[in-house]
């Protein structure tokens, strides 16, 4: 009897829990940029874009696309790219340069992969960051990224969960194994977390939009 | 037995949670993915649970449990084997469902399958292995229980035995 009504509680919880998230993501109000930087408000708003507005995440806007120029790279640079609908704020990716025109690719559909710097025209703006480290040190980073290949991509993962990767996490760590600190401390790491990280800005290409 | 499943997908709304929290220590994470293999098992015998159902609920049961599981699943499977150009929101679903079981996805070998990492694979099949692992498991044990049942009475001495 007793296990009965607590078998009734649970089954009375389950849909209700699911419902009180829905509508608390639904009275989301803050801008998409910036995003807000607390866990809390930023777990609100993901929940709410993803929701409400996740078939657009990863459409471009643009009809020429961003370029990089690969003779400008060196192993280790961040490439940092926008799209308009990404979800967790202005800089919707980020990525490791790993030299001989090859990108590190983190992408919930496909996990981790290596890819060509090709790959990465779909955004209308990209920024590259070199982070104030010694070469060596940076090629070492982007050495050590290299084995998160086939690893799990998990947006939802824990910011501290070391075995689950987002694309903003993976670049963070690959510095932090080198003892580089290169985000901003903010709990969620996203790619706005690595823009204010000090060093060079090596490029920032815009792509056209006067085309359209 | 939606009460029972009802009951189940709060259970595993909760383990999700806690295994979130947990994740950041490797062997915490390994804790908690047994914790539920071992929860998931004992409902799945007990008689107040799985276990008092005749067969054909208990599989019912089992699919109305996992079901935005299996829905996120064939939605992923649909999405990497290119059949379907849905938003990549249903693989995110999936791994939020799966978290209990993260830590035995990162035990998947590395490489591509069809040029996705095996993990989505082994994910995209996770929900409707475990409903056809569990239901198999409780066929295996019909009739039996984790919980005890009342022992057939004995006869006492000098009573007569029809």
């Amino acid at each position: 009897m007793r296990v009965a009504a607590v078998q009734y509680g649970l089954a009375i919880l389950y849909p209700l829990s699911l419902v009180l998230v829905v509508l608390w993501a639904a009275s989301d109000r803050s801008p998409e940029d910036p995003v807000p930087r607390s866990a809390g408000a930023f777990t609100r708003h993901f929940i709410a874009y993803g929701l409400f507005h996740g078939d657009e995440a990863g459409r471009s806007a643009c009809a020429r696309p961003a370029a990089i120029d690969a003779r400008l790279l060196e192993p280790g640079d961040i490439i940092i790219g926008h799209n308009p609908h990404g979800l967790y704020g202005y800089w919707s990716h980020a990525t490791l340069y790993l030299g001989q025109d090859q990108v590190l690719m983190q992408d919930i559909t496909f996990g981790i992969t290596t890819a060509d710097l090709g790959s990465l025209a779909y955004y209308d703006e990209i920024l590259v960051k070199r982070p104030a480290a010694p070469a060596a040190m940076r090629a070492q980073a982007a050495q050590w990224a290299r084995q998160l290949v086939g690893g799990v991509f998990n947006l939802s993962a824990h910011p501290r969960d070391l075995s689950q990767w987002t694309c903003a996490k993976s670049v963070w760590a690959a510095y932090r194994e080198q003892g580089i600190e290169v985000a901003d401390g903010r709990f969620w790491m996203t790619p706005d977390s690595l823009v204010p990280c000090s060093g060079a800005t090596v490029a920032h290409t815009l792509g056209s939009r006067e085309e359209r | 037995m939606m009460r029972i499943s009802g009951a189940l997908g709060a259970l595993q709304l909760a383990m999700i949670l806690l295994c979130w929290l947990l994740s950041p220590s490797a062997i915490l994470a390994w804790t908690g993915c047994l914790s539920w293999c071992a929860l998931v098992l004992v409902v799945t015998w007990h008689r107040q649970w799985l276990g008092g159902l005749p067969a054909w609920r208990r599989w019912l049961c089992l699919v109305l449990w996992q079901l935005p599981g299996l829905a996120a699943g064939l939605g992923s499977l649909a999405l990497l084997a290119q059949w379907w150009r849905g938003p990549s929101i249903v693989v995110f679903i999936l791994q939020g469902w799966l978290q209990p079981f993260a830590p035995l996805l990162t035990c998947a070998p590395h490489g591509t399958w069809g040029g996705v990492a095996p993990y989505l694979w082994l994910a995209a099949v996770a929900p409707a292995a475990q409903v056809l692992a569990l239901g198999l498991v409780s066929l295996a044990l019909a009739g039996g229980g984790l919980s005890p049942r009342s022992p057939p009475r004995q006869p006492s001495p000098g009573q007569p035995q029809s």
